[in-house]
């Protein structure tokens, strides 16, 4: 017997809803990105954020059905992020799900979003377990011990800015916009990752990140040198996202090697900075590892991945109360220890 | 013809069934914003209750504002996804004018306040001698401008006297007239009433489209002088 998982997500700027069956297969992952309006802001705000997944969720939904090409009551279960994130735009999805699950008489499936990210892998490779999984986007830097489908073991986190949130704010004080992370990037391709020396944070042996310092080192920097060309900002902007990149690839390694694990996971929206994929094959997989990285569209926000998790919980009878409520920063889920 | 009604629209909220113009079984909760965990197990409680099944619904009646952000959203969002899974008619009725639905049989004009924070206050004006009259749309105001347009003997109600009673008593005197207290929060059956009359007169929203009726411009809108 198949299985058929709406999935919706709505925890920060990205309206989305897929269908995914059996966990691995994806049969439509719908994304409405909210990303030009709050660019006019240099940032997301919550509430214009709640007022468009308001205005676009049903039709998200709508679509993920048209292309998956069932219809609601094909559904086996509804899962739906319940945090971390931004709690207004969070109860829009949650309040949809839940009155779709109330009326279909179906089981709803509250997911964390960060592990959400990990499941993504499922739909696109065999992954073996155990894994390492760094899941790294704008607001989350965490280092999770995954054993199995549903036992995911977090040791490390970022004690300050996450890593895309440091992508962002040193774009931001370059002048490069909102988000800047993508730009970076692009502009770091044509610079010299050696130019400037910005330290490595929290360059120790714990799992743990620390970016908040990295991002005072480059304001530091340009107010004291100013950015006289655009030479110098590609300079600058490839020296910076090597600080971050080599940070979090060694921290990943380490990781690999202490818990013995022969796979390692990137996820989350800032896995799909090139200079990481790239790093991450020339300094893992050249130690033995196997690194695996989702697909750019099951990396940043998206729904599949809410699905495919779902998946897991619902097989496993995880069902969440009708009651269920939104959560702002991560959760460790209980059922997510062994250990 | 039976009708969910649903109201979030402040700190409290009312779900509530009827049929035809007959209250089946309504739910008040007035403890703090907790719409997104009471709402839809109080919607499965009413129709156990009242012992219909949601099939038979024949449409939702929605209040969409003005009124808090959030926990009008949460209404919106549950109403439009019962009618879209359950295929049955939405529509959607103002706050205000479920909240004025409280006062019956007076001479005077009836004045429901919401509390809009930033010191000012969601309000409109109706009258209802026989039936309810409105007489001006909803709009938002400071409660020191709202008391300088009343000129004649008004009946205030709404969270908004939990602030500015003092303040309209002050200003308006006698002119202030104030209804019990249990009369300052909206009831769903009213919603849904004024959604029934909606249906009969073949007055449909989308349930892909709905969106509350916010009135305000998020803050960032208004630093930004964005329209």
């Amino acid at each position: 017997m198949k299985t058929l998982i709406l999935g919706i997500e709505s925890s920060c700027d990205e309206t989305a809803a897929a269908v995914v069956k059996d966990g691995k297969e994806l049969l439509s992952n719908i994304v409405s990105s909210q990303i030009d309006i709050h660019n006019i802001f240099g940032g997301v705000v919550p509430e214009i954020a709640s007022r468009k997944h308001t205005e676009t969720i049903v039709e998200v939904i709508k679509q993920s059905l048209k292309e998956a090409s069932i219809e609601l009551k094909d559904i086996d279960a509804i899962a739906v992020t319940e945090g971390p994130g931004l709690i207004g735009s969070l109860l829009i999805g949650i309040s949809t799900a839940k009155s779709l699950a109330f009326a279909l008489d179906k089981p709803l499936v509250g997911v964390n979003h960060l592990e959400a990210h990990i499941s993504a892998i499922h739909l696109q490779d065999k992954i073996g377990f155990p894994f390492i999984a760094l899941i790294v986007s704008g607001g989350h830097t965490n280092l999770y011990l995954v054993n199995d489908y549903l036992d995911f073991k977090l040791i490390g986190n970022t004690r300050d800015d996450a890593a895309g949130e440091a992508f962002d704010k040193g774009a931001k004080m370059l002048g490069l916009g909102y988000p800047g992370g993508m730009q970076v990037d692009k502009l770091a391709k044509k610079g010299s990752a050696n130019a400037i020396r910005f330290p490595r944070p929290l360059n120790d042996k714990s799992f743990d990140f620390s970016f908040s310092g990295l991002k005072t080192s480059l304001i530091n920097f340009v107010n004291k040198n100013g950015v006289n060309s655009d030479e110098e900002l590609n300079n600058i902007c490839a020296s910076f996202q090597e600080a971050i990149v080599e940070t979090l690839i060694k921290k990943t390694l380490n990781a690999a090697k202490k818990y013995k694990v022969e796979n390692i996971l990137i996820a989350g929206g800032v896995a799909c900075n090139s200079r990481l994929r790239e790093l991450s094959k020339e300094n893992i997989e050249t130690k033995g590892f196997k690194v695996f990285i989702p697909a750019p569209n099951l990396c940043t926000d998206n729904a599949a991945m809410i699905a495919a998790l779902g998946h897991y919980r619902y097989k496993n009878n995880d069902i969440s109360d009708l009651r269920l409520s939104p959560y702002s920063t991560n959760k460790v889920n209980p059922k997510s220890y062994t250990s | 013809m039976l009708i969910l009604g649903i109201e979030t629209s402040t700190f409290a909220g009312s779900l509530a069934l009827i049929k035809d113009d007959f209250t089946l079984c309504e739910y008040n909760f007035n403890f703090g914003p907790k719409h997104n965990e009471k709402v839809v197990p109080a919607i499965k409680w009413l129709l156990k209750e009242a012992n219909v099944k949601k099939e038979d619904l024949y449409g939702v009646s929605v209040a969409s504002g003005p009124g808090s952000f959030t926990s009008l959203r949460v209404g919106i969002s549950t109403a439009k996804a019962l009618a879209f899974s359950l295929g049955i008619k939405l529509t959607s009725v103002s706050s205000l004018e479920v909240l004025a639905s409280n006062i019956v049989a007076t001479e005077y004009q009836i004045c429901p306040i919401i509390n809009a924070k930033k010191n000012e206050v969601y309000y409109a004006f109706f009258n209802n001698k026989d039936e309810l009259g409105r007489i001006g749309d909803d709009s938002f105001i400071s409660p020191e401008g709202l008391c300088e347009k009343i000129k004649e003997k008004t009946v205030f109600l709404g969270d908004g006297l939990i602030e500015y009673e003092e303040l309209i008593k002050e200003r308006l005197g006698s002119d202030a007239l104030f209804a019990p207290s249990n009369l300052n929060t909206a009831r769903a059956s009213h919603c849904a009433l004024l959604g029934r009359d909606k249906f009969l007169r073949n007055e449909f929203d989308d349930f892909t489209t709905l969106v509350p009726n916010y009135l305000r411009k998020s803050e960032a809108e208004i630093k930004h002088g964005l329209k």
